[in-house]
């Protein structure tokens, strides 16, 4: 027994391998064909393989609810609303903040990206606790809001100078209570979208248990037989050079 | 066992479709072949989803799935157990890039 997604990614790995191998031929001819004055005038064989076309017949042994990574889920889904909380502070305390040219001159001159610097510290402490997200999936937007909350605070009061711009239109208490209230509205769609985002995933996480090899598929009768048939095409990576490191070319690989 | 026939083929394309792209392997067409016994309330499931020769974009598979509302028996001991006469074939072919 094998889940099929495991048995098709080796069929396809075994793929990848078997060009590797052709690859590695072709070097070693390559050496070969340059030692001989008559064979260097020819081109080297070299395999290319671009697309593939595969059947595989398999019987379906069980399926199963499978296991989803809410942690996982969670990566994908807090940097989002991490950014649209940090933009949308940004835009009421300090762009719309009686003294906006000021601040946004400090943070010129301070070279200070204080909407990125919000949006990662709040992304970073909701997904360093993963207390954080077990919290949200059960539905306890308040843990969320306080963790998301006192980053804000801890952000927007670390430079001193910007703190005392800040908090000339509101006191300190009342600004909290403001930057508590975005948190909590933030953590309550948080909330919703990871467990929606939680139950999608676990509907399509089904595991497919198959039988596959021949003396398997032997004892099983022809009419529970089903079959999947894939044409896909194996991407080829190529090197390309991005400039240079102290002196030396910098090379990485990229979809050709 | 009975599962929803729509989450089983969604999970299966997907599924195959992520073990593809982990091998740097991009598909270009899946095409499934089951049988399964959708039950006494067969009228419920249109198998007909893909006619034949047609071949459905994921979108279009993802439209038709959603109205389906079947539960079906795909595996090999339920099908054992089933009536032969009830035993249906799912012909899906989808176009995924």
């Amino acid at each position: 027994m094998a889940e099929l997604k495991d048995v098709v990614g080796a069929l396809l790995k075994e793929l990848a391998q078997a060009r590797v191998l052709a690859d590695l031929f072709s070097r070693d001819v390559s050496r070969e064909y340059a030692k001989d004055p008559l064979l260097g005038a020819f081109p080297v064989p070299r395999a290319e393989i671009r697309e593939v076309s595969m059947q595989l017949k398999f019987a379906v042994n069980a399926v199963e609810p499978g296991k989803v990574d809410p942690h996982a889920v969670a990566r994908e889904r807090v940097p989002e609303h991490a950014r649209e909380l940090a933009q949308e502070v940004f835009h009421e305390f300090i762009e719309k903040h009686p003294q906006a040219t000021n601040l946004l001159k400090l943070l010129g001159e301070k070279e200070l990206d204080l909407a990125a610097a919000m949006e990662s510290a709040v992304a970073n402490a909701l997904l360093a606790d993963p207390a954080l997200t077990e919290a949200a999936l059960r539905g306890r937007a308040e843990a969320v809001a306080r963790a998301a909350g006192s980053e804000l605070e801890r952000v927007l009061f670390a430079e001193p100078e910007l703190k005392r711009l800040v908090t000339r239109a509101q006191r300190p208490p009342a600004l909290r209570a403001a930057l508590r209230e975005k948190a909590a509205a933030m953590a309550v769609r948080l909330v919703a979208n990871l467990r929606d985002a939680v139950a999608a995933a676990e509907k399509l996480a089904l595991r497919i248990d198959v039988s596959v090899t021949r003396k398997e598929l032997a004892e099983a009768p022809e009419f529970v037989l089903s079959q999947i048939s894939l044409t896909a095409d194996i991407r080829n990576y190529q090197w390309v050079e991005a400039g240079e490191e102290r002196g030396r070319p910098v090379r990485h690989l990229q979809p050709e | 066992m009975q599962v929803s026939l729509a989450e089983f083929v969604l999970a299966l394309v997907e599924s195959v479709r992520a073990a593809a792209a982990a091998e740097g392997v991009v598909l270009r067409e899946l095409a499934l072949s089951a049988p399964l016994d959708p039950g006494p309330q067969r009228s419920r499931c249109p198998l007909q989803a893909t006619e034949p020769g047609s071949v459905l974009s994921l979108d279009e598979l993802r439209r038709r799935l959603r109205r389906m509302d079947c539960m079906v028996t795909l595996d090999r001991a339920g099908l054992v157990r089933a009536r032969r006469e009830r035993i249906a074939r799912l012909e899906i072919r989808v176009r995924l890039f």
